[in-house]
């Protein structure tokens, strides 16, 4: 999926992976590649500022340590980054739903 | 800890590209511990050294996109010192002297054979600092990525206070206009998520409006002596020396902010790509 597609839903993704624990960008960005079967190929560095800028809003806080001689830092969601994950995922069921519906039914076009 | 130059090579060039960040160092060590993981982490396969390191750099992305990534606001605008802001920051600086050389000149008129002189000298520089002092918080805005609506508002309003500020004897109409107006850009700017001197921009954001809240107090306390307009001269002479010295301080912070940081060249059409 190209990165711009995936750009408005970079957030909701980035929560849902920290969901069952705190993790570092690597880990983030690796398990997010995991999960969608490679299919989200945005660039790697773009998941960090999303991380900082979820962080600035108080959705997840993070914690500096020491890992092989070089500096770490890992996220972990906040109460406000869980609730906010509640609400984002509903969104996009409905929103999915809805998609689903209006294509449902319509015949595929045929290939040329 | 091995080293690796193309590694190394990208991480000076990003530290380059952002470096008006406070939190420079932080988001170096990040970058780094990510870029260093995932070339170990492709040597373990088996890759070259050389091989890994570029494909590292090539999954990481271009460091001019992520460059503006980094520089952009919660509301998406592009957020770095630029040559303009750098100018703003001397304005601001300026704009403070004036202020305080318009609340001397408001004093002398008080005791003053020729205070007609004054008055007209008193009138310009108020507009002068007007001026000098709406541009510096518009800078401010460029500086955080935007103002937004609101603060475009407050533009608007705080130029109609400096419009109004012709008549220089309404001190409380075009202060209060520039004081709702700049108070209102102080809010965007606190807004948008950006990391500001936040007590300079507060300062110089409530300024103008402390300054008829302690006339309207010393006014009633009937502070001084009576002139013979019925008015209470040493009430309007402390409030407008309490506006403008709180004026002052917030506009010295902001313009010594704005002058250190050194301009940088991010390509605002990176962000959108």
């Amino acid at each position: 999926m190209r990165g711009q597609a995936l750009k408005g839903h970079l957030d909701l993704l980035v929560l849902a992976v920290l969901a069952d624990g705190a993790k570092h960008g690597y880990a983030v960005i690796d398990e997010l590649r995991q999960r969608s079967d490679d299919a989200f190929d945005l660039p790697e560095g773009t998941v960090y500022p999303a991380l900082h800028r979820l962080q600035k809003g108080g959705f997840l806080t993070s914690e500096w340590s020491e890992v092989q001689g070089r500096r770490r830092r890992t996220y972990r969601l906040t109460d406000k980054g869980r609730g906010a994950l509640g609400e984002q995922r509903l969104a996009w069921d409905e929103f999915a739903n809805a998609v689903a519906r209006v294509l449902k039914g319509v015949p595929w076009p045929d290939t040329p | 800890m091995a080293r690796y130059a193309l590694i190394d090579g990208y991480l000076d060039s990003m530290r380059s590209n952002i470096r008006w960040r406070r939190d420079l160092d932080d988001l170096v060590a990040e970058m780094e511990d990510h870029l260093y993981s995932t070339t170990e982490h492709l040597l373990a396969r088996g890759a070259d050294v050389v091989d890994a390191q570029r494909a590292t750099l090539a999954r990481f992305g271009d460091p001019t996109v992520l460059a503006a990534a980094y520089a952009s606001n919660q509301r998406g605008g592009i957020a770095v010192p630029t040559k303009f802001t750098k100018r703003a920051g001397l304005l601001a600086l300026i704009s403070a002297v004036s202020w305080i050389a318009a609340a001397v000149l408001m004093i002398a008129i008080n005791d003053s054979e020729d205070w007609q002189i004054r008055y007209y000298m008193f009138s310009i520089v108020v507009l002068v600092a007007g001026v000098l002092t709406v541009i510096t918080m518009v800078g401010v805005g460029r500086r955080v990525g935007g103002l937004g609506a609101l603060g475009l508002i407050g533009v608007v309003v705080a130029c109609i206070g400096v419009l109004f500020s012709i008549v220089a004897w309404a001190i409380p109409l075009w202060m209060g206009l520039q004081g709702f107006g700049l108070l209102l850009i102080g809010g965007a700017v606190l807004r948008a998520g950006t990391v500001v001197p936040r007590t300079a921009v507060v300062l110089s954001s409530v300024a103008f409006l402390s300054g008829p809240v302690v006339f309207i107090i010393l006014d009633a306390l009937e502070v001084g002596w009576q002139d013979s307009y019925g008015d209470y001269p040493l009430a309007w002479i402390i409030s407008t020396g309490v506006a403008v010295a709180l004026m002052a301080v917030g506009l010295v912070g902001v313009g010594m902010w704005l002058r250190a940081e050194e301009p940088v060249d991010v390509d605002a059409t990176a962000i959108a790509a």
